[in-house]
Parts: structure tokens; C-alpha cells; sequence
């Protein structure tokens, strides 16, 4: 037991004091009474000494416990359950027209617009109209009648057409100039490879 | 009509209108001269062309004098030659076939355009030699080279 009265006003203060929960001018009063009363500064220093063995005993108590997934458990305690894809999609589309509306109807009318300017392009595909054909194919070739020369039509196997023109001279004698072919319709069943036969054959120009 | 939809009705129309403005096709014409005077093969491309003119005549010199992306329409298009002048039109333009006329005097051809080959028209003399109008598919229609046929292969026993 304390035999000086002033111990009973400092001995509730001591572990506070030893915890640093007092204020600046309680220290200063608990220190001075520590320098003077010699049985409070045991105390004291026993209050020291019983924190600190607390202290280690808590943190030996701490170590001791598994901290492993601890973030994890503790979100999924406080949590709620994932709601369903199509609702997590419902939810973000209503969002975002109830609060970005503006920005919304502005995008969909650019994406509206870029589709159908580029609808037509892209229908049309990548080979230009106008080309359909593999190869090309000569219809029909004419003369102008006053010009005395007979066109000659060759079709080669890589696909390309040669035409060119020939005196009457060059054609096959005995042939009527009625019967003469002013025009020229391809035939699709000829053998393209060889000049017409009833055209006059080519030769050096 | 709100503003947007004015815009959206703008763009529609002009989208159609775009569709519709496809009337029009677009061939390569090359004014070569061909000559039995050296033997110069200007550009090396025209290589080609000599082999396949090998077989009926005997040009030994071939020159490309001009080089050039006609576009076709329903009106007349006219191309320049050195000697003459050339003129084309899009007679018809249908299943995305186009039958174009050309009038090289005095010889009138008319043809469908193909993705594959040339069509080479004797266009008279000039400069002491013949003048050829080669019209090829437009810069982007000639398809790819094609992979070599595959060759049946007979399993014995």
C-alpha cells in the first residue's frame, strides 16, 4: 500500500502514462511526482515491464495464426453474389443510357452513318463492277465500209485478243465482195487460238 | 425532322446516290509502237507482248509511247493517239458485266471486260512503225497468280 497520499491521485495516471495517452502537462506532473516518490516509479517500472511482456506475448500469439487468402475471406464475407452475365449487361446498358445518354444517341448516329456509307463499298467487293467475266470477249468488230481492209480476230491461250486489219487484196480469191464480212461476230465455239478461217490470215503489217 | 434526322437522311441519299454512281468502269490503255527496225523492248514488260506477237508477225522493236487509266461511262471517252483519236463507251452494265464499245476508225470493236487478258487493237502506222492500243483490266482487277493444278496421282497394287 502507498503511504503518501499523493500516490493515490498519480497510481490511476501511471499507465496511461506508460500507454503516452496523457497530455503534455499531466506528463509533466506524473514525471516530477516519478523523480520524487520513489515506490511510483517502481510501479511504473513494473507497468513498464508487464507491457512489454504483453507486447510479446501477442505478437508470439500473432505468429502463430495462418494470415494465408485473409483479403480473400474477408471480401467474400462482405461481398454480395455475382449477378448473371445478362443481367450484369442489362444493368450497363440502362446505366449508361440514364446517365450518358447524349454520348450514347452520338456514337450510334456516327456508327449509323459510317454503315451506310460503306454498305455500298462493301457490297460491291473488292473487284470493281464491270468485271464479272474471267476473261474478256470480244462481241463483234465492224469496218467502216468505205475502207477496203477485213479485220482479223486472233484469240491467244493466255486469254488475250489480238485484232488487226488486212487489205481485201490479202483475201481468199474468188469470194464475192457481197459475201464479204463487213462484220464480224465471234463465234464463242471457234478455236480462238487460230485466226478465222474464212478472215484473211495475218502476216507482217 | 430533327437535326439528326435530317443528317441521317442525307447520308441515305447520299449513299444511294453513291450505289448508283457506279455506271462507269476503268481500263489500262497503253499506246505501244511496234516496229522490224532495232530491237528494243521499252519497257522490259512489253517482253510479253512480243512473244505473243511472235507467232503472226515480225516486230522486232517494241515501244510503249503512253500509258494510261481510261474511265468508261454510258458517254463517249476519248483517248489521243499520236495518229488518231480513240473513243470509248459503256454500252451495257449488267450482272456486273460491262460490254464496252470502242471505236478505233476505221474499225469498231465491242467487248466484255474480264479480269484476265488484254485486248490488243492495231491502231495504224506512226513513226515507222505500227501503233498498238493494248486495254488491260484497271490497276487492281487482275486476280492473283492462281496455285499450279493439282496432278492425280495413281496408286498401284
Amino acid at each position: 500500500m502507498s503511504s503518501n497520499p499523493a500516490c493515490q491521485t498519480f497510481i490511476p495516471m501511471l499507465s496511461p502514462f506508460i500507454d503516452g495517452e496523457l497530455s503534455p502537462a499531466e506528463r509533466m506532473t506524473v514525471e516530477r511526482h516519478l523523480v520524487a516518490c520513489q515506490q511510483c516509479a517502481m510501479r511504473a517500472a513494473d507497468l513498464r515491464a508487464e507491457s512489454g511482456l504483453v507486447r510479446v506475448g501477442m505478437e508470439m500469439a500473432a505468429d502463430e495464426v495462418d494470415f494465408k487468402d485473409f483479403a480473400q475471406k474477408v471480401l467474400a464475407r462482405i461481398t454480395p453474389e455475382r449477378p448473371p452475365l445478362l443481367e450484369r449487361i442489362r444493368l450497363s446498358v440502362s446505366e449508361l443510357f440514364t446517365y450518358h445518354r447524349g454520348m450514347m444517341v452520338t456514337s450510334l448516329a456516327t456508327a449509323a452513318a459510317v454503315l451506310l456509307l460503306a454498305l455500298p463499298l462493301i457490297m460491291r467487293g473488292g473487284t470493281p463492277a464491270g468485271y464479272a467475266s474471267q476473261r474478256l470477249e470480244v462481241q463483234a468488230v465492224s469496218i467502216d465500209e468505205s475502207a477496203h481492209v477485213a479485220p482479223v480476230v486472233m484469240e491467244t491461250e493466255s486469254g488475250d485478243t489480238i485484232i488487226w486489219t488486212v487489205e481485201h487484196t490479202h483475201e481468199k480469191p474468188g469470194v464475192a465482195d457481197e459475201e464479204r464480212q463487213e462484220e464480224l461476230d465471234v463465234d464463242p465455239d471457234a478455236d480462238r487460238t487460230k485466226p478465222r478461217q474464212d478472215a484473211p490470215t495475218g502476216g507482217e503489217l | 425532322m430533327t437535326h439528326l434526322g435530317r443528317s441521317l437522311a442525307l447520308l441515305v441519299a447520299l449513299s444511294a446516290v453513291a450505289a448508283r454512281a457506279e455506271d462507269k468502269v476503268g481500263v489500262t490503255a497503253e499506246v505501244v509502237l511496234a516496229s522490224t527496225s532495232g530491237n528494243v523492248i521499252d519497257p522490259p514488260s512489253l517482253a510479253s507482248m512480243k512473244a505473243k506477237f511472235a507467232e503472226k508477225f515480225k516486230y522486232t522493236s517494241f515501244k510503249r509511247l503512253s500509258v494510261q487509266k481510261v474511265v468508261i461511262t454510258k458517254g463517249v471517252t476519248e483517248l489521243q493517239l499520236p495518229n488518231k483519236k480513240v473513243t470509248f463507251k459503256l454500252e451495257e452494265l449488267k450482272d456486273g458485266i460491262a460490254k464496252v464499245k470502242v471505236n478505233n476508225p476505221p474499225m469498231e470493236t465491242v467487248y466484255t471486260l474480264g479480269r484476265e487478258g488484254s485486248l490488243y487493237i492495231a491502231s495504224g502506222q506512226h513513226g515507222g512503225g505500227d501503233l498498238w492500243l493494248v486495254l488491260s483490266p484497271a490497276e487492281g482487277v487482275r486476280p492473283r497468280r492462281l496455285p499450279p493444278p493439282h496432278r492425280a496421282t495413281s496408286v498401284e497394287g
